[in-house]
């Protein structure tokens, strides 16, 4: 697996250890989460959720799924927080 | 959701239970896209889906245990309310019933191809056989009309008239009017059609009258046709050719002075002049006479002036 990963990210020309990891953009009013495997856990005041490198946890108020498919999110609100847990 | 799921419609589901985010993760990965998902309480939330992944979500949720209700929302779902059902199909009678209603009147008409006839004119025409925007296109006969306005203006070859649409299209094409020859049988003269200064006369047949540098006036004989002498007349059919300097003038005024004024002024009387002047007109000289709002213009052109008048002899 790692080297079909290698030679993936030799011919697209992207770092090897970005294939499969959660990409996380942060906006003023939004965060955008790619490569996510799913809701781990959900109330306004917290989203935890599942990636490859861990749990993403969003704390804020009003927290809102904007967005919810299969690769990618979007999470709106009041963010406070994005933190990256159980990193391994 | 977009422009786009409010036309095809989306569902709002309602999520009750204690496995919502199990519900979400396992909807997502049979491809069930969601948008707006909101926590209401801790065992309750809100979501919109596509309408056509209803029965996907309601089979996931049996199995994770959470109970769902769904509304139809979108324009769909509001047509298909029961409040709103009438509504929209008075609307859609309505909205069919005025398609139909304009689409079989005649809204515009389009006049093309008749450079020798003023479309105002062919417009008036078409008025007076009851030829208007807003008609029926029942009622448009297109072939008396064209009967009529071929009869109506004898320069024009051909007219098609037709409807297209809610367009009523009037084609016209000029006919090349043959030049004027005279019975050459018949005693005439040749007399001017223009005031003006003659220039030269040419005489192939009859008597000239005038010479050069003779100032005549429109319907004086300049070629005359009676030959002979006194005691012994001879009518013979005038032939020849006279040019003469002919003056075009026309003045305009405008409502306020000003420098721009002027030029634009200067510019609308030459174009006045020019509609004037037949083709075959040499034009000569060009001159402006101009006070604070008004200005002259005159043109002086070299053009032949003779036409042909046939003699009426007593007895005939």
């Amino acid at each position: 697996m790692g080297k079909i990963k290698g030679r993936a990210a030799l011919v697209f020309g992207t770092p090897e250890s970005s294939l499969g990891e959660p990409r996380i953009v942060l906006m003023r009013d939004a965060v955008y989460i790619e490569n996510h495997r799913g809701i781990e856990r959900y109330d306004t005041g917290c989203i935890a959720v599942a990636c490859a490198l861990g749990t993403v946890r969003i704390s804020g108020d009003g927290l809102e799924i904007a967005r919810y498919r299969r690769d990618d999110m979007a999470v709106t609100g009041g963010i406070r927080s994005v933190e990256l847990v159980n990193a391994t | 959701m977009n422009f786009l799921h409010f036309l095809c419609g989306y569902a709002i589901i309602d999520l009750r239970g204690l496995n919502i985010e199990r519900l979400l993760r396992d909807c997502t990965a049979a491809g069930v896209n969601f948008s707006f998902v909101r926590k209401l309480s801790l065992t309750r939330a809100r979501a919109a889906a596509v309408s056509g992944r209803v029965a996907d979500i309601r089979r996931i949720a049996d199995a994770a245990g959470v109970q769902v209700s769904v509304r139809r929302a979108g324009l769909p779902g509001r047509i298909l309310r029961r409040g709103n059902a009438i509504a929209a199909i008075c609307c859609i009678a309505v909205m069919t019933a005025a398609v139909v209603a304009v689409g079989g009147r005649v809204l515009r008409i389009d006049i093309a191809g008749t450079a020798a006839v003023s479309e105002a004119s062919v417009r008036l025409e078409l008025s007076q056989m009851g030829i208007r925007p807003g008609m029926s296109k029942a009622d448009v006969d297109a072939g008396s009309a064209e009967r009529r306005l071929l009869l109506a203006y004898p320069e024009l070859a051909y007219v098609d008239v037709g409807v297209r649409g809610v367009v009523l299209t009037v084609r016209a094409q000029e006919g090349i009017v043959p030049p004027f020859i005279p019975d050459t049988s018949r005693p005439a003269d040749i007399i001017a059609i223009k005031d003006g200064c003659i220039e030269s006369v040419e005489a192939r047949n009859g008597r000239a009258t005038v010479t050069a540098g003779t100032a005549v006036r429109r319907g004086q004989t300049l070629i005359s046709g009676v030959t002979g002498t006194a005691e012994a007349p001879r009518l013979v059919c005038a032939q020849g050719s006279v040019f003469a300097q002919v003056v075009y003038r026309d003045t305009t005024e405008a409502p306020y002075a000003g420098e721009y004024a002027l030029r634009a002024l200067r510019t609308r009387t030459y174009e006045r002049v020019l509609e004037r002047i037949p083709a075959t007109a040499e034009v000569l000289r060009v001159r402006f006479a101009q006070t604070e709002n008004r200005v002259t213009c005159v043109v002086i052109c070299r053009e032949q002036i003779g036409a042909v008048r046939y003699i009426v002899q007593t007895g005939e």
